[in-house]
């Protein structure tokens, strides 16, 4: 029984599958290819994003480092974005996906609000060759190939292998072990929104990131031209 | 490869807080409006505003509905969250109740039009609690995103509240200043209003920033980004204009209650309702647009 | 606000180790697969539905990695790696993942086009690939008429054949060479020539294959695995599961601080043009310290222990850390761990091959392998592995007459040739052009001091007619007079083979669907013009174009592979894009795993194989054991066994060029002090690098590549920005000797701080309209057209600044290598009226480097000066020959 207003867990049901991902980050090398994938399989525009690889540099030269933080919908198990959506276009799966009812969706944005991971956008109307446009999208852990026993795309063309995928209901596979027997985070715990994309080993400084706006001049000029871009666009809330 | 290569933009904007403010308004208007045929009394002083203060409802009503369907990136579908009502989702409850209480200002006016004043009360105390519900559900849309920190106080709903009471009572008081309706009493209960209102604003505003000063880090970046970006929005219209100017008009009842200087206030407190609310709908969305 | 800690790296490599032994218990494990399939099949997820799966060989960049292409109504949708294929398993890199749209870049060039205005005034008119094979014929028909009339055959050099990327599997050589002739010139010496040139004469390939996921220290000089080099993506795949899942050592060397330092244990950033010093100070330790292999310095090379140690001698490590920078303890426990650990290897790409003197750089890295015996071990340092297919016979017979263009009889070593030499060779009237054709080339973006390949292309009478076979609006192409346009990569016939796995293997690619719009691919262009060329056959040129089309031509490639043809030949390769098929991936491991789950080895140990009785018949023995047969050496005879050996005539390792030294060069790896290293102390050194998600100048159009990457502010050093008082950002001059570029400064703690940095692939000034940020203007008429997505959504508003025309032409004279990093610079904040994108540069002083260059050849006169250790005859230095560096 979920307690109160709280969503029914997903993970940790017996006789049913829970997807999760597990990413090693010892392992991404900041490739993008995840990236590149998700976008073409979603015919994904331009602007907005179902996958990113944050980077970021830390320390002094020559003791200088790089960090990368693959990022996507967590497919919370506690997702604040279905609780709050008015006319219930996003729902929780019972195999753990938070997905996306499109022709339900009025596009209000409650749930971009709540969500503390910035994983959902308005899709924008003009695309490639998919014509759904106007209503709010996120990473779906890739249902559709999911269902059709394929790992996701972005699993699929990882080079580093650091993107692991599968049941974590199923002692046997190696998102369960990985889970089990490795020291993982998830982002934002205190939210209490109950991620299903673990991390290995990630950077203090990578997790710690979560409010730091752009310091460099190269990322900087390119969110003022982000958000020049959007100004004159529906939605526009932000203010830089 | 530099630090950022992806970026997002902040879910919701003016249009939000133009609602937030000119619906919050709209409720407590009626709420006053209809305080005569609700309390009667003392609030009688307040009939020659029940129209003007209906007819405000009203307009605002009619600008509010395709504002927040302007809004949607679905417009056609404005009717779904009612449709496919979600309980969990203060939105559902806010389409339903905005809907409830349009038609209560509608129903009000038709009846006191035809001279039908049985179901004036029902229908005030109905509309009011309806009006009242406007700021509550709105402050409420921001403080159940317990993810954002900015919002997810019950201080929200509560904060939005009291705005909509001055601003109701501003409202009329420049409708009355306008129309001439010059009458002591009515000033009076304004005057109250709008100074208890002023007051409890600014006991809220000082305990807002003091939890941005001693919050996390996302209450850390906001309290920068407020006196960044917002700056003017926080000090100068919020605090200045919208508080502090008003109470000082307010603060002596003598000078207070005069017509001219109560819709002065007024203005000045509706300045600062709206600098207030767009500091927090906006300001509270960006300390996380990194992430 | 919010500032990072900065942490040390010593606190870096703790964490790293701690969690290390966590995944080395878990190894064990992690014994079930991920449980999901990992690809082969795809599914609309709009309507559900399974989409058509085509393989093919990607070409996005030159990795050659294998794909598949989903369909979905006629439309590409979507890119996979091949889960078949030996090299990349199943995978694809950023760039491979964006191909497709290559194929629908709205600026795609959709029919031949026929220049109406002066050249490089972009007036064009559209005609039929018919019309455009005609105009081409008549024009190749002049020159050979006029060979044949004048009676000589040299005439027909004058048709010239300029090429980037080639992998035609020998198409472009009988197109030239049914014609007669020799006018060839590849792009290999902006590449990574004397990378080859310094392995060639060593042990016959051009490049090492690193068993990386097997290795337990891999030493990296200037080889961003990560991000570029040849094999990018698998090499990325073993390396990192050679460092964290064999938990192997990475150390690298990068002046830059790229994503393959940010994932090494340790990373140095040595001066430009340094790593011989750094890499001949770790054999001097090596030998020194007596941590080399003993046996197999004298089983298996030309040269002693003694010899090395002699030679060695003022390779201190002292010596290293003035030149480099990199303090001498570390280079000491460099070289204890490098030789200690077993096995090791190196690797090194462009970082210390592109300058001058590259070859003795690389050289001497090399040897680090040779010395401490990692060489065809598994986890160390071994033979690239590949496949050969022919062109089908008859073929036509090799031009007579060899040409000295782009390959200037100065370079006799340079065995990739000296391309950038081309356009100063015309200039001075050495060479004659009549047509020129150009194929995935793009000098006019690529080359160093890119303004003199436009002032050449530019001149109607050193470049009579010019005929360009891009499917884009390159920089180069929109000079032409004729633009037939190939099409792109997915919807052409080619052979393929790369030594990306060290399993060999045999792929195509394929029209995965029917060229877009009638256009048509540049084999088919081929075709039609040689039957135009010599309508009636008399010329003797039409028997070697016999093809109905492109894919009769490479399936025709196919017909004598040995095992090819029981597995059903070339429509095996169709329907698998890949041969053979060694088994099937693990997920867990990635190793290519057969049914039972057990690992396909690959074989070792390739120079040790000995030769058949069949091999040896008719064979020879010399003295020094090299076994000879038809002229050529086939092995070597060691202890009285015959084995394969090494691709010298010794058979052996040759650490000792005799080639080299014929020319005055020094036949062991030396350390050469370049003028970059002199620079004054307010001077920098400017070099480029590439990022991983473009490509040469081929992406800035792909639009998933371009919002992830579009603008490449120039890489300083905190330290020397505020020296400068340049911030973050600022808007800087870049002044070198051949001109300045205005671009802005990204200030960052991963540079060395005598270097700038600034990547290629950004800064077009053609290339279509996005690469260009110009896509709010019309597409143009004989282009495709039509991406909504490119027409609203793109968001950036800065396309970078090319750096290439103020590089200074310089080459290796072994090599032939251009010296990308050797341009000495200024840096400044931006004058009065400096604009971004400003960029100015000199043709004289282009001229004048030339010039120059040439005097470091073993012709000029800085060559002996250079090597006065070098004891020979220096006045019998053989005498230039065109067609020594063919
Ligand atoms: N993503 C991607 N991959 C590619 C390509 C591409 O364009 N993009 N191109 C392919 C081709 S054609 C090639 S030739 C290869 C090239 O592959 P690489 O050689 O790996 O790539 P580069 O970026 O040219 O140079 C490598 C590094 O050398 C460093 N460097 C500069 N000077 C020195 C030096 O003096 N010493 C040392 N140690 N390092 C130095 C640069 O900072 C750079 O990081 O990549 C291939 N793979
Ligand atoms: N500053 C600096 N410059 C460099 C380098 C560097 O590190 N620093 N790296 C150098 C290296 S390693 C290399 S390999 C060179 C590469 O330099 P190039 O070989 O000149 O460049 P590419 O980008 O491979 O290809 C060039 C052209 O091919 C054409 N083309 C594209 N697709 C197709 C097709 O499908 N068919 C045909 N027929 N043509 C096509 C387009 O006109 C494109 O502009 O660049 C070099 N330039
Ligand atoms: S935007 Fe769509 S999915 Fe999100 S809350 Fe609104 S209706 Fe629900
Ligand atoms: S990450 Fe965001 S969008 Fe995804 S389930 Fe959690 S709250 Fe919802
Ligand atoms: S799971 Fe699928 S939708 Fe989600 S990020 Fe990966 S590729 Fe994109
Ligand atoms: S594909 Fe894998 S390795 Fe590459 S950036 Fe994405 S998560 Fe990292
Ligand atoms: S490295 Fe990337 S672009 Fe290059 S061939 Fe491989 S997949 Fe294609
Ligand atoms: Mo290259």
């Amino acid at each position: 029984m979920p307690i109160g207003l709280q969503a029914e867990p997903s993970a940790g049901v017996a006789g049913k599958k829970r997807w999760a991902m597990v990413i090693d980050l010892r392992r991404c090398i900041g490739c993008m290819a995840c990236v590149a994938a998700c976008k073409a399989e979603y015919d994904v525009p331009l602007g907005v994003w179902r996958t990113i690889v944050k980077v970021k540099d830390t320390g002094q030269y020559p003791n200088t480092k790089r960090h990368f933080l693959p990022r996507l919908c967590n497919h919370c198990d506690n997702p604040p974005c279905v609780r709050n959506c008015p006319t219930e276009a996003t729902y929780k799966h019972e195999e753990g996906y938070v997905l996306q009812r499109y022709e339900r969706c009025i596009a209000c944005r409650t749930c971009m609000a709540a969500c503390p991971y910035n994983a959902r956008h308005v899709l924008p109307n003009s695309r490639t060759r998919v014509k759904i446009g106007g209503v709010v999208d996120k990473c779906t852990f890739c249902e559709h190939r999911v269902s059709n026993n394929l790992v996701p795309a972005c699993v699929q063309t990882c080079l580093g292998r650091s993107r692991i995928f599968g049941d974590l209901n199923d002692p046997n596979s190696e998102v369960h072990k990985l889970v089990g027997g490795m020291p993982t985070v998830t982002l934002k715990s205190e939210k209490g929104t109950k991620p299903q994309v673990y991390y290995i080993k990630p950077a203090q400084q990578i997790v710690n990131q979560i409010y730091s706006p752009p310091e460099s001049y190269a990322a900087k000029s390119d969110a003022e031209a982000f958000y020049r871009h959007n100004k004159g666009r529906q939605f526009f809330g932000g203010v830089l | 490869m530099f630090e950022y290569m992806n970026f997002h933009i902040a879910p919701w904007g003016w249009e939000l807080s133009v609602y937030f403010f000119l619906i919050g308004t709209a409720g407590m208007a009626y709420a006053l409006a209809t305080a005569p045929v609700m309390f009667g009394g003392r609030f009688e002083a307040l009939r020659p505003l029940q129209l003007p203060g209906l007819v405000l409802a009203f307009v605002i009503v009619l600008i509010c509905g395709p504002l927040l369907i302007h809004d949607l990136g679905q417009p056609m579908r404005f009717l779904y969250p009612i449709l496919y009502f979600h309980w969990t989702s203060p939105l559902s409850w806010g389409s339903l109740f905005l809907l409830m209480f349009a038609a209560c200002v509608v129903l009000f006016w038709w009846f006191d039009r035809a001279g039908n004043t049985a179901p004036l009360k029902p229908l005030a105390i109905i509309g009011s609690l309806l009006g009242l519900s406007m700021p509550l559900y709105t402050g409420n849309d921001l403080m159940v995103q317990t993810t954002r920190e900015v919002w997810a106080t019950p201080w929200i709903p509560v904060l939005f509240v009291v705005l909509s009471v001055t601003s109701g009572a501003a409202a009329l008081a420049v409708i009355g200043m306008i129309r001439k309706t010059d009458d002591a009493d009515a000033s009076k209960i304004l005057h109250a209003v709008m100074l208890s209102g002023v007051a409890t604003t600014l006991f809220l505003f000082l305990g807002l920033l003091l939890s941005f000063l001693y919050g996390s880090e996302e209450m850390q970046l906001g309290w920068h980004i407020l006196n960044d970006q917002f700056a003017m929005q926080v000090w100068l219209l919020t605090l200045v204009v919208g508080i502090l100017a008003p109470l000082a008009l307010l603060v002596r009842p003598d000078i207070g209650r005069r017509p001219q200087i109560l819709a002065v206030a007024g203005i000045a407190s509706l300045i600062g309702a709206y600098a207030f609310r767009e500091v927090i709908l906006v300001a509270g969305q960006l300390p996380q647009l990194y992430y | 606000m919010n500032k990072h800690f900065p942490v040390s790296r010593r606190g870096f490599l703790k964490l790293g180790g701690s969690t290390a032994a966590i995944a080395g218990s878990l190894g064990a494990t992690r014994l079930h697969a991920m449980e999901q399939d990992q690809g082969g099949k795809d599914f609309s997820p709009v309507t559900g539905k399974e989409r058509q799966a085509v393989p093919y060989t990607c070409m996005v960049c030159n990795i050659e990695d294998g794909g598949i292409a989903y369909i979905e109504d006629g439309r590409i949708v979507k890119l996979e790696g091949n889960p078949d294929h030996p090299g990349n398993r199943g995978k694809l890199c950023a760039k491979g993942n964006s191909g497709f749209l290559h194929v629908y870049d709205p600026d795609r060039i959709m029919t031949p086009l026929l220049r109406t205005g002066k050249r490089g005034e972009s007036k064009w008119k559209r005609i039929s690939y018919d019309e455009a094979t005609t105009i081409l014929a008549s024009k190749l028909r002049e020159v050979i008429d006029r060979s044949i009339k004048e009676n000589d055959p040299a005439i027909r050099n004058e048709i010239v054949f300029k090429w980037g990327r080639n992998r035609t599997g020998g198409a472009v050589h009988r197109f030239m060479h049914a014609m007669g002739s020799n006018a060839m010139v590849n792009h290999t010496n902006i590449c990574e020539s004397s990378k080859k040139v310094g392995l060639e004469p060593s042990w016959g390939p051009d490049i090492e294959s690193c068993d990386w996921t097997n290795t337990k220290y891999a030493l990296v000089f200037g080889a961003n695995v990560l991000e570029t080099a040849y094999f990018h993506n698998p090499n990325a795949q073993r390396l990192v599961d050679g460092v964290v899942g064999n938990k192997a050592k990475l150390v690298y060397f990068d002046p830059r601080m790229g994503n393959t330092a940010a994932l090494a244990d340790e990373w140095f950033a040595p001066y430009p043009g340094t790593d011989g010093a750094i890499a001949l100070a770790i054999a001097q330790v090596i030998m020194n310290e007596k941590l080399y292999d003993d046996a197999f310095i004298r089983t298996w090379t030309n040269v002693t222990p003694e010899q090395l140690i002699e030679h060695l001698k003022p390779y201190t490590p002292e010596f290293a850390e003035k030149e480099s920078g990199v303090p001498a303890k570390d280079i000491r426990r460099i070289a204890r761990e490098f030789a200690t650990t077993k096995p090791a290897t190196t690797f090194s790409y462009r970082g210390p091959a592109k300058h001058v003197y590259g070859s003795y750089q690389e050289a001497a890295i090399h040897m680090l392998n040779v010395i401490t015996g990692n060489v065809e071990k598994k986890g160390g340092y071994c033979l690239p592995r590949g496949m050969n297919f022919n062109q089908p016979s008859p073929k036509p017979p090799a031009a007579k007459v060899p040409s000295a263009l782009g390959a200037p009889p100065q370079y006799p070593l340079a065995s990739h040739a000296v391309s950038t030499h081309m356009p100063y060779q015309i200039m001075k009237g050495e060479e004659k052009v009549a047509v020129y054709m150009t194929y995935y080339d793009n000098p006019v973006y690529t080359y160093p001091s890119s303004h003199v390949w436009d002032a050449l292309l530019k001149d109607e009478k050193l470049i009579p007619f010019y005929c360009s076979f891009s499917p884009y609006m390159s920089e180069t192409a929109e000079l032409a007079d004729l633009i037939i346009p190939d099409t792109t990569y997915l919807e052409r016939n080619d052979p393929e083979s790369m030594p990306s796995d060290l399993r060999p293997w045999l792929g195509i690619r394929q029209q995965v669907i029917k060229p877009l719009g009638g256009t048509q691919e540049w084999r088919d262009t081929i075709i039609q013009t040689m039957h135009k060329v010599d309508p009636d056959g008399s010329l003797g040129m039409k028997q070697y174009f016999a093809f109905k089309n492109g894919e009769e031509w490479v399936r025709a490639q196919f017909d004598g592979i040995p095992g090819l043809k029981e597995d059903g030949g070339y429509d095996y390769l169709k329907k698998h894009g890949v041969w053979p098929k060694y088994g099937s991936v693990d997920p867990v491991t990635a190793k290519i795993v057969d049914k039972n789950g057990e690992e396909v080895q690959p074989e070792f140990g390739l120079h040790m194989k000995e030769l058949s009785a069949a091999d040896m018949d008719g064979a020879t023995i010399a003295d020094n054991g090299a076994i000879k047969k038809g002229g050529k050496t086939i092995g070597v005879r060691i202890n009285g066994k015959n084995m394969a050996g090494f691709g010298t005539p010794s058979g052996k390792i040759e650490l000792w060029k005799a080639s080299y030294v014929k020319y005055g060069f020094n036949p062991l790896p030396v350390y050469k002090r370049l003028a970059s290293r002199d620079k004054k102390p307010d001077e920098l050194v400017l070099t480029t690098f590439k990022v991983n998600v473009h490509t040469q100048s081929r992406t800035a159009s792909l639009k998933y590549l371009a919002e992830l990457y579009h603008k490449n502010p120039a890489w300083i050093n905190p330290k020397t920005a505020a020296a400068r008082g340049i911030k973050d950002g600022d808007l800087i001059r870049v002044t070198s000797s051949v001109g300045y570029m205005v671009t802005r400064a990204h200030v960052t703690e991963g540079i060395h701080p005598d270097v700038v940095a600034i990547s290629t692939a950004c800064g077009h000034s053609a290339y279509g309209r996005l690469a260009q940020l110009k896509q709010k203007e019309k597409v143009a008429e004989w282009a495709l057209g039509g991406d909504p997505d490119i027409d609203h959504n793109v968001w950036w508003d800065d396309k970078g600044v090319h750096p290439n025309s103020i590089i200074k032409l310089a080459v290796d004279p072994i090599g032939g290598s251009q010296g990308w990093y050797d341009t000495v610079i200024t840096v400044t904040k931006a004058q009065a009226g400096d604009k971004y994108g400003d960029v100015k540069s000199s043709l004289e002083v282009s001229i004048k480097d030339y010039e120059e260059t040439l005097r470091f050849a073993y012709t000029g006169d800085i060559h002996k000066a250079n090597h006065k250790e070098v004891q020979i005859d220096w006045d019998h230095l053989p005498e230039p020959h065109v067609g020594a560096g063919h």
